[in-house]
């Protein structure tokens, strides 16, 4: 646990409650903290990394709950499913696969949760289709994320170190409401938003922001 | 314009060097590095 994971809003009780090395100061808030998750809900986590948030979100939802986290990468996988292991969770499973192809069934999770990863995918309109197709209908997502104020020049849009580094991949804030809402959700809401003097340049600036939102009860497609 | 591969390969190796470990490299241009200014007075807007 570090200043930056307390910095951007875990309660350091919850951290404390976590594997050591579950928490790898990767956030830009805590999606949990706002997602008033209940004891039987299935959640999916967008981006696990070493699975903080997946293990923080199954001791809300209980042993009748349970949790998926989906990653990208294979170490990241095998760190989370390690600590999984010394936490002895039984209510969380870690999938390898894409934010933008979710491994995961349609119509059949409560909550999406992610924190400062939907930034990084190549095409954000998918990452929210994504949530939407495996949201059931009246279920929810509680996600932290970077997004900019003003306008990135295009030249450090390409830089590809700054992209993964959760930077020249984010949308405009406005931009990022609206992907959201042309993905069918409704009752978007800006829960928290923290500025950032971090990179910080005439054109633009760094904002995090956790978002809120939901599927419409009628909302099959 | 960049490409949806040179984007997944540069997110995979940074992430997957930062799994193995256990935190990112302190030099890294990562934001959630960044130390917040304030929170804005705006929160809990609605949107849609």
């Amino acid at each position: 646990m570090g200043l930056t994971d307390i910095s951007v809003g875990y309660n350091p009780s919850d951290l404390a409650s976590v594997p050591k090395g579950a928490s790898m100061g990767l956030g830009c808030g805590n999606p949990t903290s706002v997602a008033d998750l209940k004891p039987g809900e299935v959640v999916v986590d967008l981006g696990s990394g070493g699975g903080v948030d997946c293990f923080l979100a199954a001791q809300k939802v209980g042993e009748r709950g349970f949790v998926i986290g989906v990653d990208m990468t294979d170490a990241m996988i095998d760190k989370a499913r390690q600590n999984a292991t010394i936490g002895g969770y039984k209510n969380v499973d870690f999938r390898l696969g894409e934010i933008e192809a979710l491994p995961v069934e349609s119509a059949t999770v409560d909550i999406v949760i992610s924190n400062c990863v939907i930034n990084l995918a190549p095409d954000k309109s998918r990452v929210f289709g994504e949530m939407y197709r495996v949201l059931k209908p009246g279920g929810r997502f509680s996600v932290s994320d970077i997004v900019i104020k003003g306008t990135m020049p295009q030249q450090l849009r390409e830089n590809m170190e700054r992209w993964a580094g959760c930077i020249t991949g984010a949308l405009e804030k406005n931009q990022y409401l609206r992907t959201v809402k042309n993905a069918g959700f409704e009752r978007i809401e800006v829960r928290s938003e923290v500025d950032y003097d971090h990179q910080k340049t005439p054109e633009f600036s760094i904002t995090s922001v956790t978002v809120v939102g939901y599927k419409p009860t009628n909302g099959n497609r | 314009m960049t490409d949806r591969q040179t984007i997944l390969e540069s997110v995979k190796s940074r992430y997957s060097a930062i799994a193995k470990a256990g935190a990112p490299p302190a030099a890294a241009p990562t934001a959630s590095l960044a130390i917040p200014l304030a929170v804005a007075p705006t929160a809990n807007q609605r949107w849609d």
